[in-house]
């Protein structure tokens, strides 16, 4: 006899799984991959500058970028688009490992634990250098309104208290609030002197490389479904208005919950909690689905947490203008062959210089039985080969950060393609593939610039040149259970995986990210 | 239009949905015909989902629903299921309600114990 609470249960996950929006087919292939694993990506060689595969770009060219670029922009071609859904959380690991651990912060116990603990060297570092920070002032408004002077708990020299208003709800709450929300930067010598979050910075960097004759700059947040009022707010006030003769457009999306994907238990069994099925955010690939939404032509993407103040901004701009010129002169040749092969038949001869032009710039892999092919069957290959969105990502020189490097990736059938590719994509039990992972020259500060529209100026659906294939499977804990997480495709990795892609090398001054809060310390935003 | 094609085995109704997909096109159609065969007084009935390919949430809700139906008095029990459909049926936990079988015959041969 069937009980009735199990029915019950079931038509709880059955009701849960319309609510989410989640696919059904979707969630199958999820389940598969748990069960079976996905299959390493498979890299060639690294990308560098001594194989051609990333661009060194000269004086000349640079000129014929920029030139390219400030024409598209004056067009009101370019839109930035910045995934800024995360939680600060990371940025204050070490200070919340410390709180955890005491109920008094002195500075003579950071002292003596600094010496063998990273926690608490960061954290000495923090509370030594405070007053640096561009949200000192705010953190002594909120001491001040519960009747603290900061000035006193600083001369104390115990800072529970500070660290306790610098994180959390009853002060300015950084670790729970998005990186956007921060106060990062404050520039005593800009005409606008005045403290700036990320958000802000963003768009004071908008101003200029997307801002059109018009006077219309337009930037695109992704923000996480709890914070939408907050920032929405923060995003409204008067004080953000930036200058008399320039308009900044700015529109907010939430990443989707219905790209949110199934756990299940280490034994692939569904996860449950509270007797529903147990949905995570998965990553930022997931922010795909935004990027398609903004319908846009040239889209500039970029990190929320790698800006910088104005002072130093301007290598920022001309680095961007050198992607985006760059991504218009190729999209220019591509869309011309393009429309040509669509207008008629071409000759063998010409398409083979179609042909040369795709394995030359876009790493194309020409078929080994060309010659037995059709001129048709051929000339449908390579309009397939240039039918299809487009990206110029910089590149900087390895440093030792962490993050996903430029590859060239092999694929089944003998072709091979440009990837970004994270050390979690490759088998790096496998030497070989190791070694060649290690010999990167550069890795991904996230620095994109997209061409999302075709030749008959179409926005390409981008849903359809995704590898669901290259997604992330990783261990986490809900309430001290274990289970198995499934994050989709990175959005610079598989979610661009059937993109054209060229890699240019970019400055390192274009590259700032704040991972931790003491990062802020740094001359470079200071 | 009818989904379902229906013969006795013993005494069990076998019934055999004709479509690929039980999605929510066909949802509402099939519930009516089941609960009509249930109301004509069959109380052991083997559905057999050997030629469906995918089942979604509406799909599934409507088998539990024929469960409701049939209440203390019967049992329906699941033949044939292939693997999309068996993974719909862990993920939703109803693989612990619904007896499945791999074939009509073994399932008939347990209702006839």
């Amino acid at each position: 006899m069937v009980e009735f609470q199990a029915i019950e249960q079931i038509e709880r996950i059955l009701e849960q799984i319309l609510q989410s929006g989640i696919r059904e087919l979707d969630l199958l292939r999820q389940f598969h991959l748990f069960r079976f694993g996905m299959a390493y990506t498979h890299l060639g060689e690294a990308c560098t500058v001594e194989n051609g595969t990333i661009l060194r770009v000269n004086d000349t060219d640079a000129q014929r970028y920029t030139t390219l670029a400030n024409a598209a922009i004056a067009d009101g071609r370019v839109v930035k688009f910045v995934p800024a859904s995360g939680a600060a959380t990371r940025m204050f690991k070490s200070l919340l490992a410390v709180e955890d651990a005491h109920s008094e912060i002195s500075l003579s116990l950071l002292e003596e634990r600094a010496r063998n603990n990273s926690d608490y060297r960061f954290t000495l570092q923090f509370v030594s250098n405070i007053r640096s920070f561009a949200f000192f002032d705010s953190l002594k408004n909120v001491l001040a309104r519960d009747g603290y002077d900061i000035e006193q708990l600083l001369e104390s020299k115990e800072y529970s208290l500070v660290l306790r208003y610098v994180q959390h709800e009853i002060g300015l709450n950084y670790a729970n609030l998005p990186k956007g929300l921060i106060e990062f930067h404050h520039d005593a010598n800009t005409p606008n002197a005045r403290v700036r979050t990320a958000f802000e910075e963003h768009i004071f960097e908008a101003l200029d490389y997307t801002c059109d004759s018009g006077g219309n700059a337009r930037v695109h947040f992704t923000v996480s479904p709890e914070h939408l009022e907050n920032v929405q707010k923060h995003l409204d006030t008067p004080q953000k208005t930036v200058t008399t003769d320039k308009r900044v457009h700015i529109s907010l999306s939430e990443q989707k919950r219905s790209t949110n994907t199934i756990a299940v238990t280490p034994e692939n069994e569904p996860f449950l909690t509270e007797d529903k099925l147990h949905f995570r955010p998965a990553g930022h690939g997931a922010l795909l689905e935004n990027l398609n939404d903004m319908q846009a032509d040239i889209v500039i993407i970029k990190n929320i947490d790698n800006v910088v103040p104005d002072r130093i901004k301007s290598t920022t701009f001309a680095s961007k203008r050198l992607l985006c010129g760059l991504l218009i002169e190729v999209q220019n040749e591509i869309f011309a062959h393009l429309r040509a092969m669509e207008a008629e038949n071409l000759d063998r001869a010409r398409l083979r210089t179609i042909a040369a032009f795709a394995e030359q710039r876009l790493l194309w892999t020409v078929p080994e039985e060309e010659s037995q092919i059709s001129d048709e069957e051929f000339q449908t290959m390579l309009f397939s080969a240039l039918h299809r969105p487009l990206r110029v990502c910089g590149m900087v020189k390895n440093s030792g950060e962490p993050g996903g490097g430029p590859f060239i990736v092999h694929h089944a059938g003998g072709s091979r393609s440009l990837q970004i590719v994270e050390s979690a994509q490759i088998d790096l039990s496998n030497a070989e593939q190791k070694a060649i992972f290690d010999s990167s020259t550069h890795f991904n500060p996230v620095d994109l610039v997209c061409g999302v529209r075709d030749f008959r100026g179409k926005p390409f659906n981008l849903l359809d040149f995704r590898d669901d294939e290259t997604g992330f499977i990783s261990l986490k804990s809900n309430n001290g259970r274990e289970l198995k997480a499934l994050e989709l495709p990175g959005l610079w990795n598989g979610s661009m995986a059937h993109w054209n892609t060229i890699f240019i090398e970019v400055s390192s001054e274009t590259f700032h990210p704040v991972k931790t809060i003491n990062d802020l310390l740094k001359p470079e935003h200071q | 239009m009818s989904f379902l094609q229906t013969h006795a085995d013993g005494n069990a109704l076998v019934v055999k949905l004709t479509q690929t997909r039980l999605d929510a096109k066909i949802a509402v159609n099939f519930k009516e015909q089941m609960t009509a065969l249930i109301n004509e007084g069959n109380t052991k009935i083997v559905l057999d989902l050997s030629g469906v390919d995918f089942v979604d949430s509406s799909g599934l809700g409507a088998i539990v629903t024929c469960l409701k139906v049939l209440g203390r008095k019967g049992d329906l029990v699941i033949s044939g299921v292939k693997n999309d459909v068996m993974t719909m049926f862990v993920l939703t936990r109803m693989d612990r309600v619904f007896q499945m079988f791999p074939t009509i015959a073994d399932a008939t041969k347990v209702l006839a114990e």
